[in-house]
């Protein structure tokens, strides 16, 4: 791979965050806030456990029971309902802390990534943005998603006073599902759901003005299973184009509505930074995925990190849209981000993994040169 | 006899299938040549045009003959007056090779470098400088597949008795193969 730093001739300011920044800023920050925070998880992590004990032991005595009194099985309503007082308080407290940590962790976070962003924790990029970066074969009909952040990057004044260049992103965890009803052989309606897309979604300016659609897609053995990517109506539409770069025409289709609009997007530079981009990512958040506990009690804690998906691999590679000037980036890491699990300790390891989500929009912007204006896009 | 015929026939037929498909398939990929060749050719006469602007608001802003203009209306007068596809791309390479020059030649003028004008226009030529290169490598894409199409066995034979011949390349030269450094220009 191509060292990006001496190809770079244009000499940006840089806006992503380095491992080391991020320690200062925990350390000086968030440490006390998390810690605190960990208090409160642990306590109700205690008041979890005593509601199982008070729950687990007259369960046992109506089970033993029940071998003697057929009766007893008439209790299951009974324990259901004490199940539900007992784990009342868990449940709320749980959703307190959650949103504890993303007002005063989360939203800090992101303000030190970036003083132009904000988040909202419960928004997400409309279905329409998703629709109109034109990438999947059918519209999902069931849609959600979280934690949206929207800004800008760029310096408001560049040292002369001038403005400076500046790139709207904004970006927000996503699930579009393809939801199709039949019925089974009973005549008994069922559903069943295809995951079009789980992971990050990522809108972004890009730095030329162009009219027209071009898309970059991992090669087919590359994709998810279970969609395609384009209806047979775009497939008329849109033509296959043909790159000099052969590791980049290996790694990904790219399918387009206007041939030479697809070079004037993809040049020879701007094809090995998506490549390094796409590259890095993937090859990063594996690294993340095989780290090996070392005690017991790590072990633990990895187990339940695995059931929650909290640090699982990115399994598929990125998918990218450009379109009337703006650029959609896909990561499909098959996870909850900017989420925790009461089991799960809240600690700098959870943050970083917050950090690094985060620092992902400003990567793109920094390493896809999208704050670069030498064209007539202001 | 009747064996002898039936076999002569299909023979016959194949060979004929075989020299229209491969016909169709090679006037198909001249056909996308052609086509490529006039968007390469509409990015260069928007070059030609803005460099027009420039030099226009370059006089207006110095109010003094600029150097090196009689070389620039030479080679448009060269690509104003190629009527076919190869003369064109001759001539277009010639003012390719002289733009460095006469850009640097335009930055010497003080009063050139900081009007607003003339930086909208060169703004305006970087943008038309990459759709240059990006149809042209859409050409030279398009191009190549012809040139390949009509030099192997059997179309190369085709391609004599039609008389397809080779198209040349619209090569960038040397200083555009290397990463513009046009923030530099900027500064300058």
């Amino acid at each position: 791979m191509k060292d990006m730093t001496t190809m770079d001739p244009y000499q940006l300011e840089r806006f992503s965050k380095t491992k080391e920044e991020f320690d200062a800023f925990y350390d000086e920050q968030l440490l006390e806030k998390v810690k605190a925070l960990d208090k409160e998880r642990q306590k109700t992590m205690q008041l979890a456990k005593t509601s199982v004990i008070k729950i687990a032991i007259p369960a046992i005595i109506a089970i033993i029971l029940y071998f003697f009194f057929s009766w007893m099985l008439a209790t299951i309503p009974i324990f259901v309902y004490y199940g539900r007082v007992l784990f009342k308080d868990v449940k709320i407290k749980r959703r307190e802390l959650e949103e504890r940590l993303k007002k005063e962790v989360v939203t800090d976070l992101v303000t030190f990534m970036n003083e132009h962003f904000t988040y909202k924790p419960n928004g997400f990029i409309p279905s329409r943005q998703f629709v109109h970066a034109n990438i999947f074969k059918d519209k999902p009909n069931r849609y959600k998603g979280d934690d949206l952040i929207s800004g800008y990057i760029g310096s408001d004044s560049d040292h002369a006073g001038a403005e400076s260049p500046r790139t709207d992103v904004s970006f927000s965890e996503i699930k579009a599902d393809k939801v199709t009803y039949y019925k089974d052989k009973d005549g008994k309606k069922s559903e069943q759901i295809t995951t079009m897309f789980r992971g990050l979604f990522f809108k972004a300016d890009f730095n030329k003005a162009f009219d027209g659609l071009t898309i970059v897609i991992p090669k087919e053995k590359k994709r998810s299973k279970g969609f395609a990517p384009y209806s047979k109506e775009e497939e008329n539409q849109l033509e296959y184009v043909d790159l000099e770069d052969m590791e980049f025409m290996d790694t990904f289709d790219v399918k387009t509505s206007d041939q030479v609009l697809a070079r004037y997007i993809l040049t020879p530079n701007f094809m090995n930074r998506l490549l390094e981009f796409s590259n890095r990512h993937s090859e990063e958040d594996l690294k993340q995925s095989i780290h090996q506990p070392t005690t017991i009690k790590e072990a633990i804690q990895a187990g339940f990190s695995e059931a929650s998906n909290q640090y699982s691999a990115y399994t598929d590679t990125p998918y990218f849209s450009f379109r009337n000037g703006t650029m959609y980036f896909l990561l499909p890491t098959q996870r909850d981000h900017f989420d925790f699990n009461i089991m799960i300790p809240l600690n700098k390891r959870l943050i970083y993994s917050y950090f690094k989500d985060i620092n992902i929009a400003l990567e793109m912007v920094d390493e896809l040169n999208l704050n670069l204006r030498i064209w007539t896009k202001q | 006899m009747n064996t002898t015929v039936i076999i002569i026939s299909a023979i016959v037929l194949i060979g004929i299938l075989f020299i229209i498909l491969s016909y169709n398939k090679i006037k198909k990929l001249m056909m996308n040549v052609e086509r490529s060749f006039s968007d390469l050719d509409a990015f260069l006469m928007k070059r030609v045009d803005q460099l027009d602007n420039l030099i226009q608001t370059a006089r207006v802003a110095t109010d003094k003959e600029i150097e090196m203009m009689e070389n620039v209306t030479g080679l448009r007068s060269g690509i104003m007056n190629a009527h076919n596809m190869d003369d064109k791309l001759k001539a277009h390479m010639n003012l390719q090779r002289e733009m460095p020059a006469v850009m640097v030649s335009l930055e010497r003028y003080p009063d050139v470098k900081f009007n607003e004008n003339y930086l909208h226009i060169q703004r305006s030529i970087n943008e038309i400088e990459e759709q240059i290169q990006a149809a042209r490598r859409n050409f030279n894409s398009h191009t190549t597949k012809y040139n390949t199409a009509i030099s192997v066995f059997p179309q190369n034979m085709l391609a004599g008795m039609f008389g397809f011949t080779k198209k040349p390349l619209f090569e960038a030269p040397p200083e555009k193969r290397e990463n513009v450094d046009v923030k530099s220009l900027f500064n300058r």
